[in-house]
């Protein structure tokens, strides 16, 4: 057994770490990701970055070789999305590494090109249209039509939580294409509706933590070019991708910044002394490293296991839902080590925010990216072979 | 043994309930938010009823009731989420003043406090984390008067408040002063927290105050300062959590998903279980800690306010994150009720000092035989 990365495994983690450092994220960059209507990308700044991540070839990186990119494995695949997380840079991660290929490999060539080289080149954002009002976690219920009218297709429907939809160029939209209800899955086609389509419009969503939008279509008429894959051929193309997005949702990374930030706000300050002595603080640290390590390694294992051909089904959802509920629980472990401090907004919050944020953004990993009783369930039938229940 | 609650506590409830719910309306809420959590208007409401005196004694203007009937009202404050200063100004800032009330200066302040004219609070932390009880502020006596400069920070309402008490020190004798925020030495600055709710820190210059106490009783008055907010803090957090609850029972009866209501699921149904229990273990400690501080009060009120604070801390965590999680989207939309519940929540969780400093206090309390 050999637990660590390969060399070249460090070295290219080594690199996008500094490439994160000294070119995406500068000051300017952060001083508009400070503000909240463009925290999660859309800004100028945002997009001169995105265009120089494409230039420079990162957004390429991990697609394919054959859908024109380096074909990076998994494990570089997470290094990548965990150290940009980790820098705080907004790596496209759905639209780019999940959508992107999916996309370039189902598209009719009418468009493909063309969408294909505005993503890797940062110049396109692709937001997913799934959920609707009515249609959460059971998402094989949604509603949203697409009628056919000769070489067009017709849009008619609400989505709700399309995130970044206020500044994406198109919508990956799954719409119901077999008016028969009782087809569920097998009646959902995917679309790529570009958003300055006429009837096509997009409202926000303020939530505890973050900013998403609904996105409404009315007579939204679109050729049939921009229909991805097969008509009633949508739920493959959907669930595809699962098993890669869950475990970005809970990169090592992106939940361990929490603790790496307060502890070098603890271990840099000489204030802070008298608290890193005190052994119920030492304890919130060493708990919060412990759960932290076992996250750590379960995200390699994973994206090693895929690297390997497995599905990594069963590992995703249980790191899915180990890494949301310590997500949570981090949150409340460090928080405590400040509070009550932690509370404080604005010009008086630590961190910068980040502890105050940490709360407020906690829950949306447990019920986002398939809720953690659905993984749970996964993990029961699939890893422990127990009946399936309800 | 009697676990109900009195003719007269009902009476209380129902009166709160019913000003609460006609000022606790979304609208209002929302407006509140954007003017640093606080309603002026109720606020003036609860004065004219009589809850804001209510355990205050008569010659202050109040109803001279105890820690359970005042925790009736707190209760009801969270379930309803009101914006107005409860757990600091009836509880944390204004009962540990009680004994001294026979001092002028104290008397104006809870007369004041009790028929809404003003607001009591205290300046109990100063600025960074080493702020609670190691005051650095400084007192000059000059004669009969004595003069206040240093710098506090979060002061609850303090933005809000008429009259203040703090730590300071005079040569290296801790004392407790009560001054009038409306002193031309103080200046105040909005401290925004995660709820909205403002606090203030203090800059104070040469501020006139009134020395309450100093030498061995100030170490008094703190600890009953820290024994009533986690008192007031474990009822207004029962509240919260009839709230979540309230909420997220009805969601999840009305919301379907895969053809059934989620309540029907059996783990969703078990997380909302576990919430009412560590709901209702919250309500048993809140009842235990006021119940001692009132007038049958027996045994040890520290440990009792420790183990409230153990259950405030660890039902409003937990309670507050699984209420989110089984509403899905639809909880941390600030377009649904739910999330102004979760933030003050975690609000009065970290206010506490946050569970391992709680146990860590509560341990020390046993090893010390000070807790039984
Ligand atoms: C900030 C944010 C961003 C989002 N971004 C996007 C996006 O870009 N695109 C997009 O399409 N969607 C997005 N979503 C939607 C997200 O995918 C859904 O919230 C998620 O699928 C859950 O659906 P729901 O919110 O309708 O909750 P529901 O489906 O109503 O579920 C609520 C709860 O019910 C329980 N539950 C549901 N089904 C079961 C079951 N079978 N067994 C046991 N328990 C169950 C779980 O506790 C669950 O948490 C976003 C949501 C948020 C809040």
């Amino acid at each position: 057994m050999n637990i660590d990365l390969s060399a070249e495994q460090e070295a290219f983690r080594q690199r996008v770490r500094e490439y994160m450092a000294s070119q995406m994220m500068t000051p300017e960059f952060k001083a508009e990701l400070a503000q909240p209507d463009v925290s999660h990308g859309g800004g100028p700044v945002y997009w001169q970055k995105m265009r120089q991540l494409g230039a420079d070839g990162w957004i390429r990186y991990s697609w394919p070789k054959e859908l024109g990119g380096e074909g990076a494995d998994p494990v570089e695949q997470y290094l990548l999305v965990d150290e940009a997380k980790r820098a705080g840079f907004p790596w496209p991660a759905l639209s780019a590494n999940s959508i992107g290929p999916v996309f370039a490999k189902y598209a009719q060539p009418e468009i493909r090109d063309k969408v294909v080289s505005e993503i890797l080149n940062g110049e396109a954002y692709l937001a997913i249209g799934y959920s609707e009002p009515s249609a959460g976690s059971d998402l094989a219920s949604l509603r949203t039509r697409a009628e056919r009218d000769g070489d067009d297709w017709v849009i008619n429907g609400q989505k709700i939580w399309t995130s970044c939809a206020n500044f994406a160029n198109y919508i990956w939209l799954a719409a119901r294409t077999d008016p028969d209800p009782s087809k569920r899955h097998k009646g959902l086609t995917i679309f790529l509706v570009p958003t300055d389509s006429e009837g096509y419009s997009c409202t926000l969503i303020h939530t505890m933590g973050v900013l998403t939008t609904t996105t409404y279509y009315q007579d939204v008429r679109i050729p049939d070019c921009y229909r991805v894959g097969e008509v009633n051929g949508g739920w493959p193309l959907i669930t595809g991708q699962l098993n890669v997005e869950r475990l970005s949702l809970v990169g090592y990374g992106h939940v361990a910044k929490l603790y790496d930030k307060t502890l070098g706000l603890l271990r840099g300050n000489d204030d802070y002394r008298e608290l890193l002595d005190t052994p119920w603080v030492q304890r919130n640290l060493a708990v919060a490293h412990a759960r932290l390590e076992a996250l750590k390694m379960l995200c390699l294992k994973s994206a090693w296991i895929m690297e390997q051909g497995g599905t990594g089904m069963v590992e995703a959802s249980a790191t899915k839902v180990y890494g949301s509920e310590l997500y949570i629980e981090l949150g409340r472990l460090m928080a405590e080590i400040l509070a009550p401090l932690a509370n404080l907004r604005d010009g008086d919050a630590v961190l910068n925010g980040l502890m105050e944020l940490w709360y407020r953004k906690g829950t949306v990993h447990t019920f986002g990216g398939g809720a953690n009783e659905l993984q749970r369930s996964i993990v029961a039938a699939a890893g422990l072979g127990l009946p399936r229940g309800a | 043994m009697d676990f109900s609650l009195s003719e007269f506590q009902q009476e209380i409830q129902q009166l709160a309930k019913k000003i609460l719910a006609d000022y606790c309306t979304q609208p209002r809420l929302r407006n509140a938010e954007a003017n640093d959590y606080f309603d002026a208007e109720l606020w003036q409401q609860l004065a004219e009823a009589g809850l804001l005196g209510l355990a205050l004694p008569e010659s202050v203007g109040g109803m001279a009731q105890d820690l359970e009937t005042l925790a009736v009202v707190l209760e009801q404050l969270g379930a309803h989420v009101a914006p107005v200063p409860g757990i600091s100004a009836l509880a944390t800032a204004s009962l540990p003043l009680l004994p001294y009330i026979e001092q002028p200066a104290v008397h104006e302040a809870l007369a004041a406090l009790s028929s809404g004219a003003g607001i009591l609070t205290c300046a109990l932390a100063e600025s960074g984390i080493s702020g609670n009880g190691i005051a650095q502020a400084v007192v000059e006596a000059e004669g009969d008067h004595y003069y206040l400069s240093g710098e506090k920070s979060r002061v609850p309402a303090g933005l809000q408040a008429s009259h203040c008490w703090t730590v300071a020190k005079q040569g290296e004798e801790q004392g407790i002063y009560l001054f009038s925020c409306d002193d031309a030495g103080v200046t105040r600055r909005r401290q925004l927290t995660t709820s909205g709710e403002a606090l203030a820190s203090m800059t104070l210059d040469r501020v006139k105050a009134v020395k309450i106490v100093s030498g061995e009783q100030v170490a008094q008055v703190l600890s009953a300062a820290a024994i009533y907010q986690r008192a007031a803090s474990a009822a207004v957090a029962t509240g919260l959590c009839e709230g979540m609850l309230a909420l997220a029972s009805e969601h999840c009866s009305q919301r379907k998903q895969f053809g059934r209501a989620l309540g029907s699921f059996q783990a969703v149904a078990h997380q909302l279980a576990d919430c009412y229990i560590d709901k209702e273990c919250l309500r048993t400690a809140s009842e235990q800690v006021s119940a001692q501080l009132g007038q049958n009060s027996q045994g040890s009120v520290e440990g009792a306010s420790l183990v409230a604070a153990y259950w405030t801390t660890e039902a409003l965590h937990r309670v507050s994150h699984r209420c989110q999680h089984v509403h899905g989207g639809t909880g941390v939309d600030r377009d649904y009720p739910l999330y102004r519940y979760c933030l003050q929540a975690r609000q009065i969780e970290m206010d506490l000092g946050g569970q391992s400093s709680v146990l860590a206090a509560l341990g020390e309390g046993i090893a010390a035989q000070r807790v039984a």
